[in-house]
C-alpha cells in the first residue's frame, strides 16, 4: 500500500474531483474534512493561547498580595473568559477538529458523511468565539464564572451585556459541537472500510464514537438551560426567579448534567490519543483492547449519574449525596483498567523509543493519576465541604484538564504533525517543551493544593499579606511563566518545522492504523483504492490490508469517470460493503446559514424581533443549500 | 512488527458485484443523521418535561393560586390532528418504494394541512390564556413548551412544502426517497414529542 499517491492510475482524476477552491473563496467554501479539521484545530489553538495569556494576567495579579495590576471587574471578566474559552472554545473544538481530520483516515474513508455540515460547524464556532472576544475587548465580557450561576446572572443582579453574550454565544457554540458530533457518529457507523468490524476499530475511533454520543446526550441540557436564562433575561420569564415560582437550582442541575459528562467529553479523546501512541512506541499491540473499549463505554454511561457531586454544598439531603458520592468513586474502576492497560503495554513492550509524543503520553498518565486521586478526595462529602470553592479545587481540575487533556493534545500534535504536514517536528525542542511545561505545571498547580488547604478562596482578585499564602502564590506565578515559555518553544517548533522539518514519509513511526497507509499529507481523496481491512492493526499484520482480487466495486470507486465524490458505505457492526455514498463538494451556503443564524443569536441581545428575521434567513440559506438535490444535509 | 499475524475471523467483503448509489433506510447515512437529530431534540424535550416537574415539585400550589387549569378540549383536538398528520406520508412511502410517486403528491398536502390545523388551534388557545410567560414560572413553562412545539411544527411545514415542490418536479422515486424518509422520521418525532408536552401541560395540572 505504502506507494506514492501519484503512482496510482486514477490519481489525477481523483484529485481533480476532490479539489478544493483556493484563497478567500476556498476559505469560505471548501468542505474537505482535512481542510476543515485542520482549521478547527488551528483556530482552537489560537483560543488556547488567548486563554493562556489570560491565565498569565491572573497569575501576575496574584503574584503578590494587594497588587493592582488589573481592576477587580477586569479580573472577574478574565477568569470567566479563561474558563469559558478553555472549556468551550479550546478543548472540545480542538478534539473535534482532530477527529474530523483523523477519523476518516483511520477508518479508510475519503470524507465525512456530511461534508457541508462540517463547514457549517466551523463557521458557527468561529463566529461565536470571535463575538465573545469582541465583547472582551470592549470590556463587556461575561464576568460570573464559567458556569454562570443564576441568580447572580439573572436580569435582576446582572443587567448589562456581559451575561447576554455568554448565554447567546455559548448556546450558539453548542450548535457547532452538536453538528460535529452527529457527523462523527454517522461517519464512524456507516463509512468504515470493508472488514473494519466494530471489534477492529482503532481505540481513538472508539473514544470519538462514545464522546460524540455523549455530546449528543449532554449538550442539549446546556442548550436548554442557557436558552431558559436567555428568555429570563430577554423576555421576562421566571425559570430561575425564586420570587415567581422559578428555582436557581434548576440551572445547577441542568448545567452539571451537561458539565460533568463534559469532563469526560474532553477526557475520553485523550484516552484514545494515548491508546494510539503508546502501542506504536512500545512496539506492541494495546493490552486488553476489549477491556479498554468496555471501560470507555462504562465511563461514558456512568458519567451521566454523578453530576450532583458539584452541588454537595447546596443543601441536598445527605442520602442523595451518598448515592452520588458512591457513583463518583465507582468511575475510578474503569479508569484504572485503562491505566493498567497502558502500563502493561509498555511493560511488555519496550521503552526504547521515548519520543516527545511518548513523553507527553507518559506524562499524561502520571498527572492524570494525581488529578484522579484528588478527585476521589473531593468526591467524599465532608472533605468536599472543607475545600469547596478554594484553590484546592482549582488545583484538582487543572490536574485533570491540563494533565489529562492538554498533555495528550500536545502528544497528538507531535504524533500526527508528520501526517498533517509531511514534516517532522524537532525532537530536541520537543523535549525542552515537555520538561519545561511539566515542571512549570507542577510548580503552578501542585502548590495550589496547599494554597487551597490554607484556605485561599478561588475567584478573588487579591488577598491580604500574612495569611501564609504569599510564597505559594509567588511560586505559582513563576511556574506559569515557565509553562508559557515552553508553549512559545512549541510554537517556534511548529512554525519552523512546517516548512523546514525533515521529510516524514508516509509512516515515520511505523504505525498500525490506516492513516499511516497513505502519503503525508494524504492526497485530497485520502485513498485511491478502498482499503480492505483484515485485522485490528492492519499495517502490522501480514496480509492485514487489501484483498486478493479486484471486485467491480473496487474499480468503480477508484475510477471517478462520472466526476462525483464517492466513498464506500458499510454495515454498522461488521462493516460489509453496502453502497457508495455520493458526497457534495464546495458550497458557500454553510457560511451563509451560520451568518443567518448569528443574526438571530447576536440580534437577540438587542431585540428579540431579530430572532424570527434570522430564522427566516436561515430557512432561505438551507433552501439554497439543498436545492436542487434536496437530499437532506 | 511484534504482533503475530492473526487469521481473519471474518471474510470482510460483500460479493463480487457492484455497489448501489441510492441507499435507503438504515443503509443511508442521511437517515442516521435524521435519527441523531431526533435524539438531540428528544433530549431537549425530555429535559423540558423534567424541568417542568422539578419546578412543580418545589411549588406550594400548581397551577399557582388564582390560575385556572388550562382549557382541555381544543388542545386535545389539536393534539389528535398532529398525531394523525404524519400518517398519510407514511402510507405513501410504500408505493413510492415501488416507484409510484403519485400518492405522495396528495398525501403530503393532506398531512401538512393537519399539522397546520394543529398550529392554528394552538395559536388560538394560547391567545386566550390568562397566564402569560412573564407572570409566573408556570406560565414561562407553558409558553416556552408551546413555542418549542410550535416552532417544530413550523419546521415540518416548511420542510414538507419543499419536499412537496421537489416531488412535483418528479424528484422522488423507488431509487431516490431518503429525503422523504428523513422528513418522516422527523415528523413522527415532532408529533410524538408534543404528546408528552400535551400530557405535561394539560393533563398533569388536573391530577
Ligand atoms: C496552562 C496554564 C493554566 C493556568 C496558569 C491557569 C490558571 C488558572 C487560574 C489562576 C484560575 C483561577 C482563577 C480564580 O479562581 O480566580 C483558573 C481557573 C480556571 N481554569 Fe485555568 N489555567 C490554565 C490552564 C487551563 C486549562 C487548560 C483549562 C481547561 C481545559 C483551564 C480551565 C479553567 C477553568 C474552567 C477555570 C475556572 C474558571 C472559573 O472560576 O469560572 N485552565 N485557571
Ligand atoms: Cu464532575
Amino acid at each position: 500500500m505504502n506507494q506514492r499517491a501519484e503512482a496510482h492510475p486514477s490519481h489525477e482524476r481523483l484529485s481533480r474531483v476532490w479539489d478544493s477552491p483556493k484563497g478567500i473563496w476556498g476559505f469560505m467554501t471548501a468542505v474537505n474534512h482535512r481542510t476543515v479539521g485542520l482549521r478547527f484545530m488551528i483556530t482552537a489553538f489560537i483560543f488556547f493561547i488567548l486563554a493562556g495569556l489570560e491565565a498569565v494576567v491572573m497569575r501576575v495579579q496574584l503574584a503578590l498580595p494587594q497588587l493592582g495590576v488589573v481592576s477587580p471587574d477586569f479580573y472577574n471578566q478574565t477568569f470567566t473568559m479563561h474558563g469559558s474559552t478553555m472549556m468551550f472554545l479550546f478543548v472540545v473544538p480542538f478534539v473535534e477538529g482532530l477527529a474530523i481530520y483523523l477519523v476518516p483516515l483511520m477508518v479508510g474513508a475519503r470524507e465525512m458523511a456530511f461534508p457541508r455540515l462540517n463547514l457549517f460547524g466551523y463557521w458557527v464556532f468561529l463566529i461565536a468565539g470571535v463575538t465573545l472576544y469582541v465583547a472582551y475587548l470592549l470590556g463587556m465580557a461575561p464576568d460570573s464564572g464559567w458556569y454562570n450561576y443564576p441568580p447572580l446572572t439573572g436580569p435582576g443582579f446582572r443587567p448589562g451585556a456581559g451575561i447576554d453574550f455568554w448565554v447567546t454565544m455559548i448556546t450558539f457554540l453548542e450548535v457547532s459541537a452538536l453538528v460535529a458530533a452527529v457527523e462523527i457518529i454517522v461517519t464512524i457507523l456507516k463509512m468504515r472500510a470493508p472488514g473494519m468490524s466494530l471489534n477492529r476499530m482503532p481505540v481513538f475511533v472508539w473514544t470519538m464514537l462514545i464522546t460524540a454520543l455523549m455530546i449528543v446526550i449532554a449538550m442539549p441540557a446546556l442548550v436548554l438551560t442557557s436558552l431558559m436564562l436567555a428568555l429570563d433575561r430577554f423576555t421576562g420569564t421566571h425559570f430561575f426567579n425564586i420570587a415567581a415560582g422559578g428555582d436557581p437550582f434548576l440551572w445547577q442541575h441542568l448545567f452539571w448534567f451537561f458539565g460533568h459528562p463534559d469532563v469526560y467529553i474532553m477526557l475520553l479523546p485523550a484516552v484514545g490519543v494515548v491508546s494510539m501512541i503508546i502501542p506504536v512506541f512500545a512496539q506492541r499491540a494495546l493490552a486488553a483492547y476489549t477491556l479498554v473499549v468496555a471501560s470507555i463505554v462504562i465511563i461514558g454511561t456512568l458519567s451521566f449519574g454523578v453530576w450532583v457531586h458539584h452541588m454537595y454544598t447546596v443543601g441536598i439531603a445527605l442520602v442523595g449525596l451518598n448515592f452520588f458520592a458512591a457513583a463518583s468513586m465507582l468511575i475510578t474502576i474503569p479508569s484504572a483498567i485503562q491505566i493498567f492497560s497502558w502500563i502493561s503495554t509498555i511493560w511488555n513492550g519496550s521503552l526504547e523509543r521515548l519520543t516527545t509524543a511518548m513523553l507527553f503520553a507518559i506524562g499524561f498518565i502520571a498527572l492524570f493519576i494525581l488529578g484522579g486521586i484528588t478527585g476521589i478526595m473531593i468526591a467524599a462529602v465532608p472533605f468536599n465541604w472543607q475545600v469547596h470553592d478554594t484553590y484546592f479545587i482549582v488545583a484538582h481540575f487543572h490536574y485533570v484538564l491540563v494533565g489529562g487533556v492538554v498533555l495528550p493534545i500536545f502528544a497528538s500534535v507531535y504524533f500526527w504533525f508528520p501526517k498533517f504536514t509531511g514534516r517532522m517536528l524537532n525532537e530536541r525542542l520537543g523535549r525542552w517543551h515537555f520538561w519545561l511545561f511539566v515542571i512549570g505545571f507542577n510548580a503552578t498547580f501542585f502548590l495550589m493544593h496547599l494554597t487551597g488547604l490554607e484556605g485561599m478562596p478561588r475567584r478573588v482578585y487579591t488577598y491580604l499579606p500574612g495569611l501564609g499564602w504569599d510564597w505559594l502564590n509567588l511560586l505559582s506565578t513563576l511556574g506559569t511563566f515557565l509553562m508559557a515559555f515552553s508553549v512559545v518553544l512549541f510554537l517556534v517548533n511548529v512554525a519552523v518545522s512546517w516548512r523546514g522539518g525533515t521529510e516524514a514519509g508516509p509512516d515515520p513511526w511505523r504505525g498500525g492504523s490506516l492513516e499511516w497507509a497513505t502519503t503525508s499529507p494524504p492526497p485530497n481523496y485520502n485513498f485511491a483504492d478502498v482499503p480492505v481491512v483484515r485485522g485490528r492493526d492492519p499495517l502490522w499484520e501480514s496480509a492485514g490490508i487489501g484483498m486478493d482480487t479486484r471486485p467491480p466495486w473496487l474499480e468503480e470507486l477508484s475510477d471517478p469517470s462520472d466526476e462525483l465524490r464517492e466513498s464506500i458505505t458499510t454495515s454498522v457492526v461488521s462493516a460489509d460493503a453496502e453502497g457508495r455514498a455520493v458526497l457534495p463538494g464546495p458550497s458557500p451556503w454553510p457560511m451563509w446559514l451560520a451568518l443567518a443564524l448569528s443574526v438571530a443569536f447576536i440580534g437577540a441581545m438587542w431585540t428579540t424581533a431579530l430572532v424570527p428575521v434570522g430564522l427566516a434567513l436561515a430557512f432561505l440559506a438551507l433552501l439554497a443549500w439543498h436545492w436542487p438535490a434536496g437530499e437532506g444535509p | 512488527m511484534t504482533p503475530p499475524p492473526r487469521p481473519p475471523e471474518h471474510a470482510p467483503v460483500a460479493g463480487e458485484h457492484s455497489l448501489p448509489r441510492q441507499l435507503t433506510g438504515f443503509q443511508s447515512p442521511i437517515v442516521w443523521g435524521a435519527i441523531l437529530l431526533v435524539v438531540i431534540e428528544a433530549t431537549i424535550a425530555s429535559l423540558f418535561v423534567v424541568s417542568y416537574f422539578y419546578l412543580r415539585l418545589g411549588a406550594p400550589e400548581w397551577p399557582p393560586a388564582g390560575t385556572a387549569p388550562p382549557e382541555l378540549l381544543e388542545p386535545t383536538v389539536a393534539q389528535l390532528l398532529l398525531l394523525l398528520s404524519p400518517v398519510p406520508v407514511w402510507v405513501a412511502l410504500r408505493p413510492l418504494a415501488r416507484d409510484r410517486a403519485g400518492p405522495l403528491l396528495w398525501a403530503l398536502p393532506l398531512g401538512l394541512l393537519l399539522a397546520f390545523l394543529y398550529l392554528a388551534l394552538q395559536v388560538r388557545s394560547y391567545l386566550d390564556r390568562e397566564d402569560l410567560w412573564n407572570t409566573h414560572a408556570y406560565g414561562s413553562l407553558n409558553w416556552s413548551m408551546g413555542g418549542y412545539a410550535g416552532l417544530h411544527v413550523v419546521t415540518v411545514l416548511l420542510a414538507g412544502s419543499v419536499i412537496w415542490a421537489l416531488a412535483k418536479r418528479g424528484h422522488f422515486g423507488a431509487r431516490r426517497h431518503t429525503g422523504v424518509q428523513a422528513l418522516l422520521v422527523y415528523w413522527i418525532f415532532v408529533a410524538v414529542s408534543s404528546l408528552f408536552f400535551y400530557a405535561t401541560q394539560y393533563l398533569a395540572p388536573r391530577i
